[in-house]
């Protein structure tokens, strides 16, 4: 940056570079060199500390140089977070949000109380960049859908100078996810162990509901408020799994633009007739279940009549939706297992116990298994 | 001097007679108008209903004959659709009928009905309710108590800090300073959500729109309105005088602070209830008393069933397009600024020398 | 008609303008109010109006203390000609006459065949009857101001209240004006009018009352209106003369001395 300078500034400016590059030496920061890093953080400190950089090339292609040894992570996002939990426990920075006293239940003693740091969620739950750049992370764990990485995260980045990797947060890339994940952490073994889970799983659901003719697909509408009206389309972070276990959303415009959801009418719903009603928890979605069944209105759906409207367990993470995570994979054989019972042959109370035995380290009953996969 | 002569030529008594008659004409074209747009709206809807079938239910329901109708059809008719068409109307006929009234209170064309708070205060009461989980139907009575709230605090705050200036003007700002207050605790409501679940659906209903009418809506809707509608229209005459100024009013025999007053009270029920059902859904009551103004004239006695008339036929149309056009639902509050804003400046641009 | 103002104590809220103010006017009466800017006199008439209340004395209708009147019954004995003003909306003059009649009308009432009749022939008393579909806000200020007294005619009261009814009018408006004024009070009004300019109390008024920060003087023209007292109060020097202007009559006016 060149500006015009008059002598006596000119003299200060020099005096107070040449302090700053004495005092530069010892800080460990790095840069991301990532398409739209521009320097603007500690070019001039030097990484003296870091014993070893790595390079990785993260999953939106951007080439990232972080330590080689990752002690502290800062995910912007409880899908981060929670798949950082599952993997390193140890490693994560804090929470995004305060953890509800049910979610706990299934929360490791050792981590409950990690500080709340705010993510990119928005609200009063927004990160405060001065104390994320206090806390130190060696290294910003952010996910986007369809590679659209947030600026508000890339910018952080930089005015922090801490490098931040992107990953994938579609279902099916979960498991390249925690392989990644599991090396650029040094936890290789835990991180294939948990990727070979997902992977497993994933192919095992794939191929069973691949097998349902298209006459027998199931319509499905996910409802995302209590009065049940607001909802998500097609092709969508939100709906993914939906279509991963060959349903079809009877939304089929691609609402992605809206991150709150769109409103549909009535009378839209009767016309869609679904079969199957989702309704999110977290959204108020179980007033909307339980008090559908008393609603004439929508009696006459085919969902409705048939006793076919299911809330997603939520506890400790959402197996949905909001926010879309890790959950999903036992999420997914949950759903495919409600929609497509001639087809899907699983043990699922085994499975639920296995997977929360792998994933979050806790053992439950098949009692409280059976109330996670609800009726 | 010159008596009895004239551009007409006719005696003063013909002359008066001539003017009652000219003020029917409008009201009977404008009813018809709204009727007109009723039957369109009822034909509308993403659950398509054919017309053959529709008569059918209609006349089987007027001569009590057993159905012979699908069942579903019969709930979309009358659940979904009727409920919605009616409460569209009369939130259309309550905001529009109100924001005349207030035009006419506050001698100023450029008013709407938000001015002493109503909707800020309404739309606090709904966030607030929103983020302690009340029901769909605490929403509702929340925000219509609120919305209530602040045009009480608006006016006994302006009797306080006023009690020789100019009444109206004192409501005025202090009005603007109750909106703003409430305005300023929504957001801070709107900053402690839960960004999952509360805030978008705060802000959904900050958007305003009719999605989820039913027939309880319609009921909630029709005791205040009629209770707001029809002091509105009885002291339509006394807007007229109320428009000179506080002294010129009092002299011709107006009783101003209790007219006000009434006036007021009627026109703040008319406007929280019509935000508690349907949430913000602002410019109806601007531009429809202006339009109107513009094609009656601004005697009042034609102006506020105009008003009312046009604001019921407008928003049920702006609604159909809301609900039909897409797969889903376009904000109704969206739809009225894009349909309302240029309109007001063609209005504007076109209407400069009524107000000048 | 009579009205009659005794000891009244003018004010607003917190502040005394007028003490003691005593006088009456009658039936086909024209008192003219002059005085300088804030001596009192839009005090006085608004008082009398019943726009400020009295802080002491007494004002009287026939007999009948004014204070607890209804609006309307204030309305249905006193009228009101404001000064020519702009209001919001574009109302044609006969809407603006009609209006008139609302102290006659129910409380939720419009105005009847009959009140409509009544500004019909209120218009054409003024000759003003070709304004009649015209918008209001669009026609010149002295057709206004005769708009105004139709008003207060139709109105039918006893009494008129008028503030400066000439301002803001071209010299040929303005003696219109005085005339119509004039021919009110021949026909039973009694009028009370302020004004700025001491000619009008010799072309139109039978009483004149003069304030000054020292008094209230209230009398005839030829008493009140004197070269020595417009010099006390206005603070200026005239000459009163008189010309005749035929038929053995004259007309006074004040000729201001400016050198």
């Amino acid at each position: 940056m060149k500006k015009k300078l008059s002598k006596i500034p000119a003299l200060f400016l020099a005096m107070a570079l040449s302090l700053s590059l004495l005092s530069g030496c010892g800080n460990s920061g790095a840069q991301s060199s990532s398409a739209a890093s521009a320097g603007a953080a500690s070019s001039l400190a030097a990484s003296s500390s870091a014993s070893g950089t790595q390079q990785i090339t993260d999953m939106v292609g951007n080439t990232v140089t972080i330590p080689s040894k990752v002690n502290k992570v800062f995910c912007t996002s409880p899908i981060g977070t929670y798949i950082m939990y599952t993997l390193a426990p140890e490693k994560l920075l804090g929470w995004n949000s305060k953890l509800s006293d049910e979610a706990k239940q299934y929360i490791s003693a050792d981590y409950q109380d990690l500080p709340v740091l705010g993510g990119t969620m928005g609200g009063k739950n927004t990160f405060n960049t001065e104390a994320i750049t206090a806390l130190a992370p060696d290294m910003i764990l952010d996910f986007a859908y369809n590679k659209q990485v947030s600026d508000m995260v890339t910018q952080l980045g930089e005015q922090t100078g801490i490098p931040v990797v992107t990953l994938d947060s579609s279902l099916t890339g979960t498991p390249d996810a925690y392989r990644l994940l599991g090396k650029v952490l040094g936890v290789e073994d835990r991180g294939n162990e948990l990727a070979d889970y997902a992977q497993k799983t994933l192919d095992n659901i794939k191929s069973m509901v691949s097998k349902v003719p298209d006459s027998e697909k199931v319509k499905v509408y996910y409802a995302e408020s209590a009065d049940g009206l607001k909802t998500d389309g097609t092709d969508n972070m939100h709906t993914e799994v939906i279509n991963f276990v060959n349903a079809t959303n009877v939304v089929t415009m691609d609402t992605s633009g809206s991150g709150a959801g769109t409103a549909v009418s009535m009378e839209q719903i009767l016309n869609w007739n679904p079969d199957v009603i989702l309704a999110n928890s977290a959204m108020g979605g179980s007033d909307f279940a339980s008090t559908v069944y008393n609603n004439s209105t929508w009696s006459g759906i085919s969902a409705v009549q048939n006793h076919r409207v299911y809330v997603p367990a939520s506890l400790p993470f959402s197996w949905f939706d909001r926010p879309p995570c890790i959950a999903r994979i036992i999420g997914a054989e949950w759903l495919a297992a409600k929609l497509y019972p001639d087809y899907v042959k699983v043990d699922l109370t085994g499975d639920v116990k296995s997977f929360y035995q792998t994933f979050y380290h806790v053992d439950i009953t098949d009692a409280q298994a059976n109330t996670l996969i609800g009726d | 001097m010159r008596r009895n002569q004239n551009a007409g030529g006719a005696a003063p008594e013909k002359r008066a007679a001539l003017s009652r008659v000219r003020a029917i004409p409008a009201i009977v074209i404008l009813l018809l108008l709204l009727t007109a747009a009723f039957l369109l709206s009822v034909t509308l809807g993403r659950y398509g209903i054919p017309l053959r079938q529709l008569m059918q239910i209609f006349f089987g329901k007027l001569l009590g004959r057993t159905p012979t109708w699908p069942d579903t059809v019969e709930k979309v008719l009358f659940n979904v659709r009727l409920p919605r068409i009616l409460c569209g109307m009369m939130v259309g006929a309550a905001l529009s009928g109100s924001g005349a009234a207030y035009q006419g209170i506050f001698k100023n064309p450029m008013v709407s009905p938000d001015i002493l708070g109503a909707s800020a205060g309404a739309g606090f009461g709904a966030a607030l309710a929103i983020l302690n989980n009340f029901s769909i139907l605490g929403i509702e009575v929340t925000a219509f108590l609120f919305g209530m709230a602040a045009v009480a605090l608006t006016y006994v705050l302006s009797s306080f800090i006023g009690r020789n200036l100019n009444a109206v003007l004192v409501l005025v700002l202090t009005g603007m300073g109750v909106q703003s207050l409430f305005s300023a605790f929504t957001s801070v409501i709107k900053y402690e959500a839960d960004p999952n679940n509360k805030l978008p659906e705060i802000t959904f209903w900050l958007m305003g729109g009719l999605s989820s009418t039913t027939k309880k809506q319609v009921l909630m809707m029709l005791i205040p309105f009629v209770i707001g509608m029809i002091p509105l229209l009885l002291y339509r005459w006394q807007i007229n005088i109320l428009s000179f100024g506080e002294e010129e009013a009092k002299a011709l025999g107006v009783d101003t602070r209790k007219t006000r007053a009434v006036l007021i009270v009627s026109a703040t029920l008319l406007t929280s209830a019509s935000i508690a059902v349907s949430g913000m859904i602002g410019w109806v009551g601007l531009i429809i008393p202006h339009l109107a103004r513009l094609i009656v004239g601004p005697n009042y006695k034609i102006l506020l069933p105009a008003s009312a008339l046009m604001g019921a036929t407008f928003l049920l149309l702006v609604d159909d397009i809301a609900r039909t056009v897409l797969i889903t639902e376009i904000p109704l509050g969206i739809l009225t600024a894009i349909i309302g804003a240029p309109f007001f400046l063609y209005l504007l641009y076109r209407g400069r020398s009524t107000w000048e | 008609m009579k009205l009659d103002v005794c000891s009244a104590v003018c004010g607003y809220r917190d502040k005394v303008i007028l003490r003691d103010i005593s006088f009456s006017v009658f039936s086909s009466e024209i008192l003219c109010l002059l005085g300088p800017n804030g001596v009192g006199k839009t005090t006085l008439f608004k008082t009398i109006l019943g726009f400020l209340k009295l802080k002491g004395g007494a004002i009287r209708v026939d007999g009948e203390d004014l204070s607890g009147w209804s609006r309307k019954k204030y309305a249905q004995r006193i009228g009101y000609v404001p000064q020519m003003h702009t209001p919001p909306f574009p109302f044609t003059v006969f809407d603006v006459v009609a209006m008139g009649r609302t102290a006659h009308l129910d409380a939720f009432a419009s105005p009847s065949k009959a009140d409509l009749e009544i500004a019909e022939e209120s218009l054409d008393s003024l000759g003003i009857t070709q304004l009649r579909d015209r918008v209001y806000t669009e026609i010149s200020g002295g057709e206004r101001q005769m708009v105004l007294i139709a008003r207060a005619l139709a109105q039918q009261p006893q009494l008129l209240v008028m503030d400066e009814p000439t301002s803001n009018l071209d010299f040929g408006n303005q003696l219109r004006v005085l005339k119509q004024i004039r021919k009110l009070a021949e026909g039973g009004m009694g009028i009370v009018m302020t004004s700025h300019f001491p000619d009008h109390a010799f072309l139109c008024a039978s009483r004149v009352a003069l304030l000054s920060r020292d008094g209230f003087a209230i009398g005839e023209p030829d008493e009140i209106v004197t070269e020595e007292s417009l010099r006390r109060v206005y603070g200026v020097n005239v000459k009163i003369t008189a010309t005749p202007v035929g038929g053995g009559r004259y007309e006074k006016a004040c000729v201001p001395i400016l050198s």
